[in-house]
């Protein structure tokens, strides 16, 4: 009798321990499939994340686009002008975008400062700079006045548009390139910082350069190039075609061949 | 007034009588490969297969069956000493008994039986034959090649006993009876005709495939091991029904005391 009570005893705890693990299971399977769902459901962003640069770079000129459109039409609706010069200026800065986008190739930056003093411009001023504008047509080819006008405005535009320097000075860029050098043993630096001496007519340095590059990798054409036009500049033409001659009758490049002549006729 | 799990469970209890024999498909096809296997000009046949398979029952039966109408004599349990199995084979071969001072001599045997050949042909069902001495099988192999005299020997399935096998009579064996596991609706046949037979249709209808299913799961399809665990379900259905009937469902088999059984036999634990 007792050992029934007792069997009892042991089932109903075998009883709760399957419970218990079945419950186990199917949260954790409800789990995972919560998981695989949610991940199908994001499948999109998630591939997007993966993908190339290039698409990112789109992705934000785009973005940068819309957000000009919109800081644009949000500033409208700001000033207190009637309805009717609101209706105006909007044409205008829908063709004045029409015309920047038909007319010039695009830059992915926009210069804030600039959309937003030309925002604050009374509106008959503005009237006054864009009344010689011409209107994108929809036909590919525009008129010798039209095209003439264009010019014109594109000139004015430009200078008014803030410049973008890219370049930095090539003081600094020496020394980024130097640096650069270092970290990476790369044969292109090399030749990069030959390139910049020999631009800034510092020639012994060029010629340096030049051979780092050759040492790194001996078939640059352009490296065995610098290194020749510098030996030449420092008056060592002979060496220098000797040094060409050598090259190209291992490579036969045209290109060495074209500034062998060159350097052999003193015309570089 | 008992409770009527208490004949149920009796049923179960591990026999190889006559009557706990269950004719299944798998066993009787066995049993007609054996029974024409003796018609034929056969030294000896060979039943082998892992214990609780139902070997000893197969020889129970045929010896029950063939009793009647040829020599046949069956040794259920196995003799170990050489002397006593020697005596025991001329005791049933001359029906005559020996005293116990007198030992039978081997040769004498043989030249017995060699004088047999052609009038008489004896059967001799030898179970447990795995435990007999290798120089005891030498002996039965020497009677057997007499052909007065036919062994059917059940062997367990192992791989010493497969060699003994090999070894001793692999000329002499024409014909092997391999016995294996009840397939899960044999085993259903097996305890619902068990049950039918002693006149329990009523608990036998309760069980549902489910139940065979979970049943054949821990058994394996061991007549032994099912034997064992349908004794102990019953034997817990009896405290239930004496003592907490209430329970106890009428109208299906206990999930839970199949359990429990389980639990009770180590199948499961808790």
């Amino acid at each position: 009798m007792d050992e029934i009570r007792k069997l009892e005893q042991q089932w109903t705890r075998y009883k709760a321990r399957k419970i218990i693990s079945l419950l186990l299971f199917i949260s954790i399977f409800y789990a995972l499939g919560a998981g695989g769902y949610y991940t199908f459901l994001n499948w999109n962003s998630l591939n997007g994340f993966f993908s190339k640069k290039v698409g990112l770079e789109e992705s934000n000129r785009s973005t940068l686009y819309k957000k000009s459109i919109a800081s644009k039409e949000d500033f409208k609706k700001d000033t207190n002008t009637s309805i009717k010069k609101e209706t105006v200026e909007k044409a205008e800065y829908t063709e004045s975008i029409v015309e920047e986008l038909s007319l010039k190739p695009v830059i992915p930056i926009i210069d804030m400062e600039k959309e937003k003093a030309r925002s604050y411009k009374p509106v008959v001023h503005k009237e006054k700079i864009h009344s010689k504008r011409v209107k994108a047509k929809p036909s590919t080819y525009l008129t010798v006045q039209e095209l003439s006008k264009v010019r014109k405005d594109d000139e004015r535009d430009t200078t008014r548009l803030k410049r973008i320097h890219l370049g930095s000075s090539s003081k600094n860029y020496i020394e980024t390139m130097k640096n650069k050098f270092s970290k990476s043993k790369n044969s292109r630096d090399a030749l990069l910082l030959a390139k910049a001496f020999y631009r800034k007519r510092n020639y012994k340095e060029s010629e340096i350069w030049a051979l780092e590059a050759n040492k790194l990798d001996s078939n640059l054409d352009e490296s065995w190039i610098i290194f020749a036009q510098s030996k030449a500049k420092l008056r060592k033409k002979s060496e220098a075609i000797n040094i060409l001659a050598m090259y190209y009758k291992r490579t036969k490049s045209p290109k060495v061949k074209a500034v062998l002549e060159k350097i052999k006729m003193g015309k570089f | 007034m008992s409770s009527q799990y208490r004949a149920l469970k009796d049923i179960f209890i591990d026999s190889v009588e006559r009557d706990a024999y269950v004719d299944l498909e798998s066993a009787s096809y066995n049993y007609k490969i054996l029974e024409s296997g003796l018609e034929k000009p056969l030294k000896m046949l060979l039943v082998f297969g892992k214990p609780g398979t139902g070997k000893s029952m197969l020889l129970n039966k045929l010896y029950h069956n063939l009793k009647e109408s040829r020599e046949i004599h069956y040794f259920e349990a196995p003799i170990l000493s050489e002397k006593e199995f020697l005596r025991r084979i001329i005791e049933s071969i001359s029906a005559q008994q020996i005293p116990h001072n007198m030992k039978v001599n081997f040769d004498g045997l043989l030249k017995y039986c060699q004088k047999l050949k052609g009038h008489r042909e004896i059967v001799f069902l030898l179970d447990e034959c795995q435990l007999y001495s290798e120089s005891l099988m030498e002996k039965i192999r020497l009677l057997s090649d007499t052909r007065a005299v036919k062994f059917v020997i059940t062997l367990h399935k192992t791989d010493n006993e497969e060699i003994i096998a090999k070894e001793h009579f692999k000329t002499r064996i024409w014909e092997v009876i391999e016995m294996t596991n009840a397939n899960e609706y044999d085993l259903e046949l097996y305890i619902t005709k068990k049950m039918i037979k002693k006149g329990f249709m009523e608990v036998a209808n309760k069980l549902r495939k489910k139940d065979f299913k979970y049943i054949h799961a821990h058994t394996l399809g061991n007549f032994r091991e099912t034997n064992k665990y349908l004794y102990t379900i019953f034997d817990i259905y009896e405290y239930y029904d004496e003592l907490e009937p209430h329970k106890l469902s009428t109208k299906k088999f206990s999930k839970k005391i199949l359990e429990m059984a389980a639990l009770r036999l180590g199948y499961i634990h808790g």
